[in-house]
């Protein structure tokens, strides 16, 4: 499970809540170890929590630590803000109902030493729980089959649609922060959610991270933000982004390798971020798409399904555009507004699935 | 006889694009950001401790997706040569990035990489051709494959279809410098200096752009049309502090050119000093090309490693040095980086010519008429082949067709072509009578180092055919030769290896220098002076004490 974990220096009460049954009757069975690919920050510990049949995931804070820190009023307030913020997002997500998003169950304080004991007291995030990552579930024989990467795509697109119609840009998709929700194997039928909503940004509502030039996992940001770039409109800056790692998800899922890593090497020398000087203009751009076209090439296109190859190459060519202000549906991007569209792409993606499924199902009767 | 090479200017080179991305003109002058993109170690040995417990494919691309970090590439490389040794699952692209990086990072292959696609029976340039158009069909907004596409599309002689590539490439990066560059370097392909002349002059960028004056005021010469930068050049190179020497090599080139033909000597050397402070392949061609007239040493380390990296310029240094091997070899990778020009051609098949292996001559003249088939020199050369078979209807309509276009220039050499077909018909009187006409306009037009080298080849085809009066021939030639020698006539010499016909090119004149050190005794100090200094000044000068 990907969450916002942290290997603390000291025990605090986070730490020693396994085995503690909240007011709600969820019981905290097992404090989980901290993985990779977690960037929603330091301050919480993930336990696995139980309830009848039901398995949740319970994101516990204390304010202990925060008590420590040099500047205690600042590390408290921005403790606060960004739980309160994070807890309010996915209550809107669940209230919207956003059926790939992780859902809400709830909220509750614990008090770990009795009610006099102020310090002892910790807040309890609930949320549905996942089986496990995309990482993990890529296994066997290697990339996920054509089919099952449309699958996987179709749910992820489905999920950021949700959230671009909420007004919510993720900024952090990546493949620990997509999570299977049935104890399933990924080559069969299974539903994959959208998790980790610590570094969202609100449309409509200030959030902790929207001054950060980039919130999430600057391994799988877009290019524009490798050459510190942020566009001043929404849609390039925010739902562009999580539009482009879509794209590198179905690059991920294609190949076992992110999109980012592969586009790389393929840039020239003096072009790459941290050494190119110039800015995000024709010269740079012109070497980030052709990178991109040759990974796409020599790497996607062989992947896929002869039936579903030039639709699949279509939309990763719309999602991975490197110039965030023509990247996503090209028919939704020349609307009023000029909004990146995934709610198209994921109907594209939806139709390729079918397809692909239809012609799977096809060739296993054959 | 065969044609000499058309003047050298500086005009952009249109190599291929991944060889231009790497050079300084594709850059930027500005510094590269303070703010480093480091990565989290401790988040990397987490992937890897998770990878190292389920050992999928999947988390084998977390590790992998750390390798954007430059700072983490060693350790990431260490894991991805693990999970192929030790053949744990992972996907074919993980296997081929693994491998690149690991060759990227010295190391040697980790994986049986297949070998590159050879040509052999088919088109040199079908597969690359093949590979772009694949390329391009996913992806038409690519305006660097196209200009590659241009460039083969040119190289086969497809000019409409270049221009298009060209074209498009403009229209989806319009102010990107190196499709700039390469449209007007195309355009002086398609014999259209004009346009390529304008492209430059009025575009945007220019008027803040060394490297796009540079190709304004060359253009301008070629075109023969007034350069609207040379003044605003000039104070560029004066006010302009934030570009460092690698970006202005070729506008302190091209302003040297100009100031030379307007007579400023002392100005030009000034400003090939400075072009050769940080030259490209460009530049230090064009130096090579122009050496005898700024009578400047080509000897700093600078000079010496762009050098290293010019096929042209070493393929100049060979013919000058006299080193056939040599000339081949560079010429041929000149041919592969600009397969659409036919400079590199014209010296391979004269090369050849020399050798007198005239079918691999033809071979390579077929190849460069496809690109460019009215090439003048190329079809001189053709015209030179033809007659010495013997085909003198052949000969005759490339002499029509080189008639009709360039009367002046061409009429010496024509006469001459047709006085080796005489030759080749034993008709030795009518021969004469022609090669003497062609000696007398090379005289006329005040080439006397062409009419010297019309009569070397005189004497060298009256020597293969057997005329009578040949060594009165042969004589006449030394004599001319010995007044007017030239590289072409000593390299023929070389290459022939004949005993009658010696010719020594005059004692290279001494060279100016583009710094001296100066050493002084009494405060033990070795300064550099820059400047440059008089013809065969010192290296090292000691100070005077007095």
């Amino acid at each position: 499970m990907s969450a916002i974990l942290s290997t603390p220096s000291t025990q605090t009460p986070k730490h020693s809540m396994e085995g503690v049954t909240l007011p709600s009757g969820w019981t905290l069975v097992e404090q989980l170890k901290p993985s990779s690919g977690a960037s929603g920050g330091n301050f919480g510990v993930g336990y696995r929590a139980t309830r009848g049949g039901e398995t949740a995931f319970v994101k516990v804070i204390d304010f202990v630590e925060a008590l420590g820190k040099a500047d205690p009023i600042l590390e408290l307030q921005n403790l606060i803000g960004n739980a309160t913020f994070e807890k309010d997002v996915l209550a809107y997500c669940t209230e919207r109902g956003m059926t790939r998003v992780m859902r809400f169950l709830g909220h509750e304080y614990f008090f770990t030493n009795g009610p006099t004991d102020l310090m002892g007291r910790v807040s309890c995030l609930i949320m549905e729980a996942g089986e496990t990552d995309l990482r993990r579930l890529m296994h066997g024989n290697g990339p996920a089959s054509c089919l099952r990467t449309l699958q996987v795509m179709d749910d992820v697109s489905l999920a950021l649609a949700q959230l671009h119609r909420g007004g919510i840009a993720h900024q952090d998709i990546k493949p620990s922060n997509v999570i299977s929700v049935a104890e399933k194997p990924l080559a069969t039928d299974r539903t994959m959610k959208v998790a980790d909503l610590g570094r969202v940004v609100r449309r409509e509502q200030a959030g902790p991270f929207d001054k950060f030039a980039w919130p999430g996992d600057l391994r799988y940001s877009p290019p524009e933000r490798w050459y510190g770039h942020v566009p001043t409109d929404w849609c390039d800056s925010r739902d562009a982004s999580d539009a482009y790692m879509l794209g590198s998800l179905l690059l991920f899922l294609s190949t076992g390798i992110p999109l980012q890593a592969l586009v790389g090497p393929l840039i020239s020398t003096q072009y790459r971020p941290g050494v190119w000087g110039g800015s995000f203009d024709d010269d740079l751009l012109a070497v980030l798409v052709d990178a991109h076209a040759r990974v796409l090439e020599d790497h996607l296109k062989p992947s896929l399904m002869p039936e579903v190859a030039d639709g699949v190459m279509q939309i990763a060519k719309e999602l991975t555009h490197p110039d965030p202000m023509r990247r996503g549906d090209g028919r939704a991007r020349r609307q009023i507004g000029r909004p990146v569209g995934l709610d198209r792409i994921q109907q594209k993606i939806h139709a390729l699935a079918l397809r692909a499924a239809a012609i799977e199902r096809g060739r296993l009767k054959a | 006889m065969k044609s000499t090479l058309p003047e050298r200017r500086l005009i952009p080179k249109w190599r291929p694009v991944a060889t231009t991305l790497e050079s300084p003109e594709a850059g930027t002058h500005k510094a590269a950001p303070v703010q480093i993109l480091s990565g989290d170690k401790d988040e990397l040995e987490r992937a890897i401790a998770d990878w190292k417990e389920h050992r999928t494919p999947g988390m084998l691309g977390e590790v992998l997706s750390f390798s954007v970090h430059p700072d983490l590439l060693p350790r990431v490389l260490d894991v991805g040569s693990e999970a192929v040794r030790s053949g744990v699952d992972l996907t074919s692209v993980q296997a081929s990035l693994i491998n690149d990086l690991s060759r990227s990072n010295g190391e040697s292959n980790l994986i049986d990489v297949p070998p590159s696609f050879i040509a052999t029976d088919t088109h040199p340039f079908q597969e690359p051709i093949r590979r772009l158009r694949s390329l391009l069909r996913s992806r038409p907004d690519n305006a660097l494959a196209l200009l590659d596409l241009a460039q083969l599309q040119a190289a086969i002689g497809k000019t409409g279809g270049a221009e298009r590539s060209i074209r498009m490439a403009l229209s989806l990066a319009p102010n990107n410098r190196t499709v700039i560059r390469t449209a007007a370097r195309f355009y002086v392909h398609a014999d259209k200096p004009d346009q390529a002349h304008q492209l430059v002059r009025r575009h945007q960028r220019t008027p803040a752009d060394p490297w796009l004056m540079a190709s304004e005021i060359a253009l301008a010469d070629l075109a023969g049309a007034e350069s609207g930068f040379l003044s605003k050049g000039k104070r560029f190179l004066v006010e302009q502090h934030s570009f460092s020497d690698a970006h202005l090599t070729e506008l302190s080139g091209a302003i040297a050119m100009e100031e030379y033909r307007a007579g400023n000597l002392k100005r030009a050397r000034d400003a090939q000093r400075r072009a050769l402070l940080s030259p490209n392949d460009n530049m230090i061609a064009q130096a090579f090309e122009n050496r005898a007239r700024f009578g400047i040493q080509l000897e700093t380390p600078q000079i010496l490693n762009a050098l290293a990296h010019s096929h042209e310029a070493l393929v100049l240094k060979a013919w000058m040095e006299m080193s056939p091997d040599q000339v081949e070899h560079h010429a041929q990778a000149w041919h592969a980086e600009e397969p659409f020009s036919s400079r590199p051609i014209q010296l391979l098949s004269t090369l050849y010519l020399f050798k007198g292996d005239y079918a691999m001559s033809d071979r390579w003249i077929s190849a460069g008429l496809l690109s460019d088939p009215l090439d003048r020199g190329l079809q001189i050369n053709q015209a030179f082949i033809r007659a010495r078979a013997g085909q003198g209807q052949e000969m005759a309509a490339i002499l029509r067709r080189l008639r009709s276009r360039h009367q002046q220039e061409v009429e010496p050499y024509a006469k001459a072509i047709e006085g080796l077909y005489e030759y080749a018909q034993g008709r030795f009187d009518a021969g004469d009578q022609l090669y003497g006409q062609a000696v007398d306009q090379f005289m006329q037009l005040r080439r006397p180092d062409l009419a010297a080298y019309c009569q070397l080849f005189q004497a060298l085809v009256s020597s293969d055919f057997k005329h009578p009066r040949e060594t009165e021939i042969a004589a006449k030639a030394s004599a001319a030769l010995n007044e007017h020698p030239t590289f072409d006539s000593v390299m023929l010499l070389t290459i022939r290896a004949l005993p009658d016909l010696q010719v020594k090119l005059p004692v290279d004149q001494a060279r100016r220098r583009l710094s001296q050190l100066i050493f002084d005794p009494e405060k033990n100090t070795l300064t550099v002076k820059h400047g440059v200094t008089s013809a065969g000044a010192k290296a090292v000068v000691i100070k005077n004490s007095k």
